[in-house]
């Protein structure tokens, strides 16, 4: 069952980092046949997998062949960490 | 072992981690990234390179463009010009994703231009761009560089325009410059700021570059600490 509220996370930073609109991420979506989708942006899908979900994804964008999906990639993400309240620990 | 040999440890990070203490240290550039590291060129890499270099599509549009130079000059070519030359090598595979160098360097105007070559043409992938980055950080780590160049032919751009106004500006555009595959093209002079990169490629070396080891520093029972030294 897909956690709602994860997805819509998601597929908001999903939507910023491909620079597509956010109805035009769906699960079953290719990475790699997103328009304007070159390898500095897989490099900065990396980044934000890492830094939002705490997913090493680079591998498989790289070795994922063109079959790898945002449903591929969402199966790996997890919860983004709370940010550190201003001044906070 | 022989009485007269000696054995030499190499890591990629191992520089950074030279005996730990209080005092200042430099923040030395890491060639050890997360999922791929920079390795200099040996004399083992050479038929390969050579191969790579001037057979198949990447001998068109690299940096013989069809030449077929003999091997002693293909490797004077390579160490032509050259401030520094890295393989970039997959940490899942062990297998060389392609090629960095610096070249045409100016150390009175504080530039040098840098060529990429990724060896699977057909296939983007994030890996060679987290070499990339692990290459101008380098860069500007070892050398007081205010700017990096690089000439990029139109076709190539396409591989990452993406970053454009982010971390590269087009300082120029030579109209018909290039011809490749029967036609002509424009060269790009691409340029990478040391103040744009220090501000805007944090996020991308957070990920291209393994985090630092945490230094440890063992305090010694007092009477010890002369035995140490």
């Amino acid at each position: 069952m897909i956690d709602e509220r994860l997805w819509s996370t998601f597929a908001e930073e999903i939507a910023k980092t491909l620079g597509v609109a956010i109805d035009e991420v769906r699960p079953d979506v290719h990475i790699k046949a997103v328009e304007g989708v070159d390898s500095l942006t897989l490099a900065e899908l990396a980044v934000m997998m890492s830094e939002r979900f705490q997913a090493d994804v680079a591998h498989d964008l790289a070795w994922g062949s063109q079959e790898l999906t945002l449903g591929d990639l969402f199966a790996q993400a997890k919860r983004p960490a709370r940010a550190a309240a201003p001044g906070g620990a | 072992m022989t009485s007269t040999g000696f054995e030499f440890h190499w890591s990629p990070s191992g520089i950074a981690d030279a005996e730990a203490s209080d005092s200042p240290k430099p923040d030395f550039a890491n060639l050890d990234g997360r999922h791929v590291y920079l390795r200099t060129v040996q004399p083992g890499d050479y038929v390969a390179l050579q191969m790579m270099e001037t057979q198949g599509e990447a001998a068109m549009r690299w940096r013989f463009r069809g030449h077929t130079p003999s091997p002693e000059q293909w490797l004077a070519t390579l160490w032509n010009g050259v401030l520094a030359q890295f393989l970039v090598i997959s940490k899942r595979t062990n297998e060389p994703q392609g090629l960095l160098y610096a070249y045409n360097t100016s150390q009175q105007d504080r530039h040098t231009y840098f060529a990429a070559l990724k060896f699977n043409l057909r296939e983007r992938s994030p890996l060679m761009i987290l070499g990339t980055a692990i290459f101008v950080e380098y860069l500007f780590k070892c050398w007081d560089f205010k700017t990096l160049y690089m000439e990029v032919p139109a076709f190539n751009f396409e591989q990452f325009s993406s970053g454009l106004g982010k971390y590269f500006t087009i300082e120029g555009r030579l109209r018909d410059n290039y011809i490749c595959g029967g036609r002509w093209w424009d060269l790009l002079i691409l340029a990478i700021r040391r103040d744009n990169w220090d501000h805007r490629a944090q996020s991308l070396l957070s990920v291209a570059q393994s985090p630092k080891a945490a230094q440890v520093r063992l305090r010694m029972p007092p009477g010890l600490e002369s035995e140490r030294a």
